[in-house]
């Protein structure tokens, strides 16, 4: 006889665990499968983990900051759950976004008004004093390092940022999903590690249940994917759920980049995570007094869209495995030293390669599917991070919506109220179905 | 005074080394300069610094002298190890001499007298150094104490025996003699094994192997990449720099017949316990297992 449960949830990453936590106090009985030997192993571990709310639409925004209330109130958010590993940690060092050409920051800040996001405008000479080592030069337009260009010499400069004092990062990503797992099983969520689906298996327009790698079989009538990178694999498993998507996810690969501070400046204690979309590049403070610094994918980077199985195993050659390149680390660095001409760049790379799961649109998919109890939360396209908790959430109460109340949420989206804001979110914006979104950023901005 | 410092453009130790046919290495992963030699880079940086604050090299005013002291950087390689060379110039050496050759493998004793050749036409080439009975000679010549990719730790010392210099190899701790400017005389201190530490007194011209923890590497800034960028990379071809010369083609030239990897499957375990177990038994493993404390 197949184990039953009524909801199996496939991953257990950031995105995963809460949701299972949420259907837990809802009293589904959950089980969270990961290939992985723990949570928080897949590209949760490598995300830069940064919480910051200037999104190009105000429902990302609204998203973002709602998400805010839920780090800032970490131990009661899991309930005060005890975690042998410990708990993450949210450093609130404050965000500050660069106003550039590279950013629509006209659209970040009136998306700020209408949400209410606490902010505050800082000139060129305030962020000297803020973050001194910064040279306020505009760099713009973004090129490579291989491109002489790139050396020519500035001569214009920014008009200053946009600052908003709640905004940082979690210290710990994976540490993070991990204390979200233990707070799901403290509500009677179970979870199974090692352990690779390889088929979803549906009756009737109905899906009834998952197989493993081993043959195992388990049953349940709702079926959720949160497989990150992988999550357009388990949409193919699932019948007609790939082709009933208009919008499709892929994995890209990206790469991360830790660069020592200045020795005169303590970047860990004192700076922000800074967003610069006059170089493409955003930053926050990491242990060691380390810049961990990102890539705003600009156009003139290479995009790699690969395969995540092929990724992880270390295969696909240089700038498609994942191993950190040469090219990519000068491109990143050299673009940050240009914006803290005192930061030393060594010569061997160092940081993190790992994968975005990407949408069409750069904005993820929180939906149901063609197939009946087969949802997803995938396309989080490298800004989902920060909002888990709420998607943990939003995704319990559509799930119950559709199960439950008989929600057709396809004719009638689901309408989901913040718990801390109290705006309500019409969960339709991210449907699957939609339209490629136009107001999107098309980058990691979202 | 000349200052030569020899990189080596190595595999990065992080990338994931594939073998190909028998002998070679998978070429397409990241090569960088070798990491002793940035300590060997940065002492001699360290080293200008201090004669120009001191005025030890001479009686001459200050700008003059730090244009009187140069650091070049010398590399035997491909012509991709031209971004070794260029890393050195980031770091603070002031030219830099590529001596190309198309084979990615040559052993120590074609090296030392590449080496040797493009140093001794660099100085006969150009009167750069204030004491003119000096000037065909370099005045001292730093090297990582081995490349991280072969580990020979050979080169320096027949690059010693070919010039008839003293070297001293895996060296902590470098400074000039107080009476520098008199005796030309460096004070160095090197690690023995064992942990033990044995220190020299030498008179230049000679060879410094620089071992690791001799400095903290200065990284370059964008402003010396910029400033790196403007300066010249002199190309010499190896064939051309020993054609007729007694070393031409003679001498031992080792071959690689088989290349295995060292370590093909990493086998982490994990360590169970509370904080305190947890402690003692990495202490544990790094006494008895790796053998480092
Ligand atoms: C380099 C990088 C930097 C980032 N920086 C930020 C940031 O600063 N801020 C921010 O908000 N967001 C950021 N993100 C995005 C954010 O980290 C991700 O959106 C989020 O971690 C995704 O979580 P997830 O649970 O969906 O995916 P994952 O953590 O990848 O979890 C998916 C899990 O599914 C499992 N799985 C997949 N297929 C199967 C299968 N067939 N069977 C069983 N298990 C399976 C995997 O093993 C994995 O553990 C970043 C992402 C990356 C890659």
């Amino acid at each position: 006889m197949n184990k039953k449960y009524d909801a199996i949830i496939i991953g257990a990453g950031v995105i995963g665990c809460p949701i299972a936590y949420e259907l837990c106090k809802m009293g589904y009985k959950t089980l969270n499968v990961d290939k992985n030997p723990d949570a928080g192993e897949g590209s949760t571990a490598g995300s830069c983990a940064i919480v910051r709310a200037h999104y190009s639409t105000a429902d990302g925004v609204a998203l973002a900051y709602e998400g805010f209330k839920y780090w800032l109130d970490w131990e009661n958010y899991l309930d005060n759950v005890q975690d042998e590993k410990g708990l993450a940690k949210y450093m609130n060092t404050g965000s500050l976004l660069l106003k550039s050409e590279g950013h629509d920051w006209k659209k970040v800040k009136k998306n700020y008004d209408e949400v209410g996001v606490k902010y505050e405008e800082w000139d060129n000479e305030k962020i000297k004093q803020m973050v001194p080592p910064v040279d306020l030069h505009k760099f713009w337009p973004v090129t490579r390092p291989e491109d002489p260009k790139f050396y020519d010499e500035p001569t214009e400069f920014l008009e200053g940022g946009i600052f908003c004092p709640e905004g940082g990062y979690m210290n710990d990503p994976a540490l993070s999903a991990h204390n979200i797992m233990r707070a799901a099983e403290a509500k009677g969520g179970e979870f199974m590690f090692n352990a690779e689906v390889v088929d979803i298996r549906s009756e009737n327009n109905r899906v009834v249940g998952i197989t493993l790698k081993d043959g195992t079989q388990i049953d349940a009538p709702i079926v959720v994917n949160v497989g990150g990178p992988h999550s357009y694999k388990i949409n193919k498993m699932a019948k007609g759920v790939w082709e009933g998507c208009n919008i499709k996810t892929k994995a890209l690969r990206h790469e991360v980049m830790y660069c020592p501070s200045p020795d005169d400046y303590d970047y860990l204690n004192e700076g922000y995570h800074i967003s610069d979309g006059d170089i493409a590049c955003y930053a926050r403070p990491e242990v060691g007094n380390t810049f961990l610094i990102g890539s705003e994918d600009p156009k003139c980077d290479p995009q790699e869209w690969v395969d995540p199985d092929e990724f992880y195993a270390g295969k696909g050659g240089p700038g498609r495995d994942n191993q950190l390149t040469e090219a990519q680390w000068k491109a990143q660095c050299y673009r940050w030293a240009k914006r803290i001409p005192t930061l030393p760049v060594p010569n061997q790379p160092k940081g993190v390669v790992d994968l975005y799961d990407c949408s069409d649109d750069w904005i993820p998919v929180y939906d149901k599917s063609d197939l009946d109890g087969f949802y997803m939360a995938v396309g989080t396209s490298g800004n989902q991070y920060k909002n888990a908790p709420v998607v943990g959430k939003m995704m319990a109460g559509l799930i119950n919506a559709c199960e439950k109340e008989g929600l057709d949420h396809d004719k009638t989206p689901f309408q989901f109220k913040y718990q801390y804001t109290g705006r309500v979110m019409n969960v339709g914006f991210f449907s699957r179905k939609r339209e490629i979104n136009k107001n999107s950023s098309f980058s990691v901005n979202g | 005074m000349k200052i030569f410092v020899c990189v080596k453009h190595v595999p990065d130790s992080a990338a994931t080394i594939v073998v190909r046919d028998k002998n070679q290495i998978d070429d397409k992963i990241t090569f960088l300069l070798n990491p002793y030699d940035e300590y060997a880079v940065t002492e001699a940086v360290k080293l200008k610094k201090n004669l120009i604050q001191n005025g030890a090299s001479s009686s001459l005013g200050q700008a003059q002298q730090s244009n009187q002291i140069e650091i070049i950087a010398v590399s035997l390689g491909t012509s991709d190890a031209e971004k070794t060379v260029r890393s050195a110039m980031e770091m603070g050496a002031d030219r830099g001499i590529l001596i190309k050759t198309d084979d990615r493998h040559q052993d120590s004793i074609t090296t030392a007298k590449a080496l040797k050749a493009a140093i001794e036409q660099d100085c006969s080439n150009q009167v750069a150094c204030e004491d003119q009975s000096k000037e065909q000679e370099p005045a001292i010549i730093f090297t990582g104490r081995e490349s991280i990719d072969m580990g020979g730790m050979q080169t320096m010392f027949r690059l010693g025996a070919y010039f008839n210099f003293p070297v001293v190899n895996n060296v902590v701790k470098f400074a000039p003699d107080v009476n520098f400017s008199v005796n030309r005389k460096v004070i160095v201190e090197t690690l023995t094994e064992g942990g033990g530490r044995d220190v020299y007194e030498i008179t230049l011209p000679c060879i410094i192997g620089a071992g690791r923890g001799l400095n903290t590497p200065i990284y370059p800034t964008f402003p010396d990449v910029v400033k790196a960028r403007k300066r010249e990379i002199k190309i010499l071809t190896l064939s051309d720099l020993l054609k007729g010369s007694e070393s031409d083609n003679k001498g031992a030239k080792t071959e690689i017949i088989d290349l295995e990897l060292f370590a093909e499957k990493r086998t982490p375990k994990s360590i169970k316990g509370n904080a305190s177990q947890i402690a003692k038994e990495i202490v544990k493993i790094l006494k008895e297992e790796a053998k480092v404390i």
